[in-house]
């Protein structure tokens, strides 16, 4: 009952025309980002954090929440039309988008994954707004060693869950808690990694190093679909609208997807891109005619959008209720938080409940007004697909530019800009993962200080770390996270040897 | 070599500098003294081991086949995408430069110009400079003028 108290109190703060006014600024902003092939809603975020520096924090919230998921519903519009996911978690929508559009049906496929998105995103929203507030008061009673560990695990778990080489995940987390650790040390004034440049001494700006790994890097690493040359591309459409067949295959699919998509959105690391894969498979298995999947299926396009929205819903619980992002895109909003001198985390709802509830709300007026401007403005949105890459991404380049200058005020920064940014790209040709780097950068002080006074505690020792039943339950929660992805890959090698 | 098989030796690099520098850490004054080192020193040695492990992994998985060999080959080739980046980040530093000198909107024009000039060639040379006119203006209303986002201006003051 207190969340749905709680609930009303945030519509009337999010239904307010100036934040009805932000929430769809982002929504059309975020579209039009993630609707370039390659970049996703990490990138859309981060690149337009700086037009929400001078707003109050429910407003630059809000803004950001629609910038969120404006650029899934984006990065879907690419993957139908053009076959270029925006970003992982639209690769699903692919597989039976695509081919639907160029059957002709290209009309329905986007009626559907916005309709899709809006009905997996709603639900989840209810679903968040009555799990954050037990999860907030649960993680009340956590302290200094239950938190690093959290922050232990959720790192992990990013780490070894996300795709690819699970060492090059632990890699790549490490060097982020690195970069979080230069600079002179608050508690003992020591200077530690500064190599003598007065720059460094107060240490690297984790916005910085978001907006170089997730804007300059993607669009560095996206360079080489520019000389791709344009392609083919439907600009004229009908009614934007599906049939009562196409519902009736459909609704199923969509509402077993929203809470698959919803609980793999909860776990760190997860995200999107695993929960509409699960979601396309688990289609697929149930499905009377399997052999339809990948030849347009459209049960095969709602499921994974479903999913992927409401998987983005679920990935804001760690990030709002503990102060632990989950994704990339969650670390940038966490990020984003900080800088306006908020501390994600139970105090957060404890406190601050205009801003939480204010953005939970807005979600549910951002799905509705995302669904309106991706049904009926579908034929303009797509326009955008039609300028030349080579136009936008210098555009989005100088846009990283001004916006790590509205961040620190200084030029030199634009040289940290460019070496994190050249950083991103090599490590991404070489198939290590950045999210957990920049994770690790943004909660990578809070988990030192939170191992520092576990650590003292203790007497110096490392005791903390089986100190609570809690404590012991997150052990094993890290172990299974690093050992279950290895077993993983050793059964499926396993029977591919014995298919080969 | 492949460009994995250097990076793993960056990072196994990257370990042990950053667990040397962790050790000639100065005694903090304040508190117990090796409060700021027990931290860094377990992320040293953790790199550490990673990067050996990745070193393993690589010379484990050394190409044999000639296809292999290629492959690897390809991802340290350099090539138009390779020339591209190479050439954004000196524009980037060209930038750099000359964003106090010479202000926002001029400084910004040079950037867009010299990267829409290397991507779409000369024949658009007209277009290029309109896109970059009407982007390093309107960005600058909007950051200086609306967001309060102060930007450096040229010699010429008003712009």
């Amino acid at each position: 009952m207190e969340s749905l108290q709680l609930l009303f109190h945030g519509f009337t703060i999010a239904a307010q025309p100036m934040n009805i006014l932000w929430v769809t600024i982002g929504g059309i902003l975020g579209t039009i980002v993630g609707m370039l092939p390659g970049l996703g809603p990490a990138t859309g975020v981060a690149v337009l954090l700086p037009l929400t520096f001078t707003m109050g924090p429910v407003a630059a919230l809000i803004t950001m929440g629609g910038v969120y998921y404006g650029a899934m519903y984006g990065g879907s519009r690419s993957s139908i039309l053009i076959n270029t996911p925006g970003d992982g978690a639209a690769i699903a929508a692919t597989f039976d988008g695509y081919p639907m559009a160029m059957s002709g049906r290209a009309e329905s496929a986007l009626a559907m994954s916005a309709i899709a998105s809006f009905i997996g995103g709603t639900i989840s929203t209810f679903l968040i707004a009555f799990l954050a507030v037990p999860v907030s008061k649960f993680a009340l009673k956590f302290g200094p060693s239950e938190y690093f560990l959290l922050y232990l695990f959720a790192l992990t778990a990013t780490a070894t869950m996300s795709e690819g080489d699970k060492v090059k995940g632990f890699a790549a987390m490490i060097l982020g808690l690195m970069i979080a650790t230069i600079g002179i040390d608050m508690q003992s004034g020591v200077s530690r990694f500064t190599f003598g440049i007065l720059e460094l001494q107060g240490g690297i700006d984790f916005l910085i190093v978001i907006i170089a790994m997730f804007a300059l890097g993607e669009v560095l690493k996206s360079f080489k679909n520019i000389s791709d040359g344009k392609k083919q591309m439907q600009t004229k459409f009908g009614k934007v609208w599906i049939s009562k067949a196409d519902w009736k295959v459909s609704w199923k699919p969509i509402l077993r997807a929203t809470p698959i998509g919803f609980f793999v959105g909860v776990l760190p690391g997860a995200g999107g891109t695993i929960a509409s894969l699960m979601a396309y498979s688990t289609e697929k298995q149930l499905s009377d005619h399997p052999e339809q999947f990948g030849h347009g299926a459209i049960e095969g396009l709602a499921a994974p959008e479903a999913a992927n929205n409401s998987a983005s819903v679920g990935a804001l619980i760690p990030m709002l209720a503990l102060g632990v992002p989950g994704s990339g895109t969650t670390a940038v909003m966490m990020g984003a938080l900080l800088m306006l001198g908020l501390q994600p985390g139970p105090k957060l709802f404890q406190m601050q409940t205009e801003i939480v509830w204010g953005l939970i709300a807005s979600m549910f007026i951002g799905n509705i007004i995302l669904a309106v401007i991706n049904i009926p403005m579908a034929g303009l949105l797509v326009r955008v697909l039609s300028v030349p890459p080579k136009i936008l991404y210098p555009i989005v380049l100088a846009l990283t530019f001004i916006g790590t200058y509205a961040i620190s005020n200084s030029v030199s920064s634009f040289y940290l800009l460019l070496i994190f940014g050249l950083m991103g790209y090599f490590l991404g040709k070489a198939k290590y993962p950045t999210s957990p780097l920049v994770l690790a950068v943004i909660v990578g002080n809070s988990m030192e200080q939170s191992f520092r006074r576990a650590y003292t505690l203790s007497n110096a020792s490392f005791d903390f770390l089986v100190s609570s039943p809690l404590c012991i339950i997150l052990i094993i929660l890290t172990i299974g996270a690093i050992v279950l992805p290895f077993i993983q890959d050793y059964m499926r090698n396993k029977k591919k040897a014995v298919n080969a | 070599m492949s460009l994995s098989t250097i990076m793993s030796m960056v990072v196994t690099l990257i370990g042990a500098l950053y667990t040397f520098s962790t050790l000639m850490l100065p005694a903090a004054r304040i508190g117990n003294p090796t409060a700021p080192k027990v931290f860094p020193l377990i992320l040293g040695i953790a790199l550490l081991i990673l990067g050996f492990l990745l070193i393993i992994a690589e010379l484990r998985n050394l190409p044999k086949t000639e296809e292999e060999k290629k492959k690897a080959k390809a991802s340290l080739a350099f090539g138009p995408v390779e020339k591209n980046i190479i050439f954004t980040i000196l524009n980037g530093i060209l930038y750099a430069l000359l964003f106090n000198p010479i202000g926002y909107i001029f400084s910004t024009f040079i950037f867009l110009n010299l990267q829409l000039l290397i991507f779409r060639g000369k024949q658009k040379w007209l277009n290029s400079m309109l896109i970059s006119t009407i982007f390093a203006v309107f960005a600058f209303l909007l950051f200086n003028t609306f967001l309060g986002v102060f930007l450096p201006t040229s010699p010429l003051q008003f712009i």
